[in-house]
């Protein structure tokens, strides 16, 4: 009984948080619907395997960064050995493929690829207005760090626009 | 076009794209997934206690076979060597298996790796660069009790034998 009613928070708590692993997943592969669908699989394995610890000690959704980051990092590390045990509809990975496909896009894209992970992280919430406090927990860093961070990469950024214009 | 209009650029393309992968999620169908018992979920820090634990036991058997296998051979320094570094690795590895553990119980958060040495290497590669220079540091500072001492072999003699270990560890790396 208690197992059922976990995993229908679970679910809850995924669906409110399907879009930001999705962009996670963006952003941290190829946009390939294969890798994105892999990844996908693995921070949901993740967040499973993590959601009995979580006691609301931050929001949800820095948890769910946090676990997700940590995650997709790892995984572009070292490739994933995580069993196929979602059973997951191949659409939604062309639909996401599909509308990565806008050349607005693939520039933001092409620029967020040379980023490094923990970059590409930070720029992730920053573009999603996560407030500094709540981006600092999600990444294990002080705030004052999340706004120097920050203004580095907005250098790294306007240098790379730069050299590929 | 200054850092800030670069930005905005950026951050404005974002936001429609960031709308576009709500709609997307809002259509995906979770009813596909199908959660099975923690036990079973095999995450990355499960599998580096898992590889950690292994290690040590590959360590462990073949300190036991050398200790049965010493019966028909004559003990020599590159024996007391390699036993040496296997308890070392062993220990290391267990270290590490222990760590792991640990941190399972931990929140996970983002690692930023500001260590060059940190993000070059992967555990195992730190793990045999640690035992090797506590091993190589054994092998000049401790004597070992044996018919061969190192206490008596000369330093070239123990140059020469670290050059040979150093060259299978980075083969084995």
């Amino acid at each position: 009984m208690n197992q059922n009613k976990e995993h229908i928070a679970f679910m809850e708590m995924l669906r409110r948080s399907d879009s930001t692993i999705f962009k996670i997943c963006l952003m941290f592969t190829d946009r390939d619907p294969k890798n994105v669908k892999d990844m996908y699989q693995d921070i949901v394995c993740s967040l499973w395997e993590s959601w009995p610890r979580f006691r609301g000690q931050c929001k949800e959704n820095t948890w769910v960064y946090s676990i997700a980051f940590n995650t997709a990092v790892s995984q572009v590390r070292h490739r994933s050995l995580s069993p196929m045990f979602l059973s997951l509809d191949d659409n939604t990975y062309n639909y996401l493929a599909e509308e990565s496909k806008n050349s607005l896009i693939e520039r933001l894209y092409e620029l967020i690829d040379r980023l490094s992970p923990p970059d590409k992280a930070l720029l992730l919430l920053y573009l999603d207005r996560i407030p500094a406090r709540e981006m600092g927990q999600a990444l294990g860093i002080t705030e004052a760090a999340v706004n120097h961070r920050i203004e580095r990469i907005k250098d790294k950024l306007k240098t790379l626009n730069q050299t590929t214009i | 076009m200054n850092k800030e209009d670069s930005l905005q650029e950026l951050m404005t393309a974002w936001q429609q794209h960031s709308d576009r992968i709500e709609q997307i999620a809002g259509q995906h169908d979770l009813s596909h997934i199908k959660l099975v018992p923690r036990l079973f979920v095999l995450s990355s820090r499960r599998r580096r206690i898992l590889s950690s634990l292994a290690m040590a036991l590959v360590c462990l058997t073949v300190i036991v076979g050398m200790v049965i296998l010493r019966q028909h051979y004559i003990s020599d320094i590159f024996d007391q060597f390699f036993f040496a570094f296997l308890a070392l690795l062993m220990v290391v590895t267990l270290i590490q298996s222990l760590r792991q553990i640990f941190l399972l119980r931990q929140q996970p958060q983002l690692n930023f790796q500001f260590s060059i040495f940190n993000s070059q290497f992967s555990p195992y590669s730190r793990a045999a660069v640690f035992a090797s220079v506590v091993v190589m540091f054994l092998f000049f500072a401790v004597p070992i009790p044996n018919d061969r001492s190192m206490s008596q072999a000369s330093l070239s003699h123990r140059s020469a034998a670290i050059t040979n270990v150093s060259f299978v560890l980075s083969n084995i790396i």
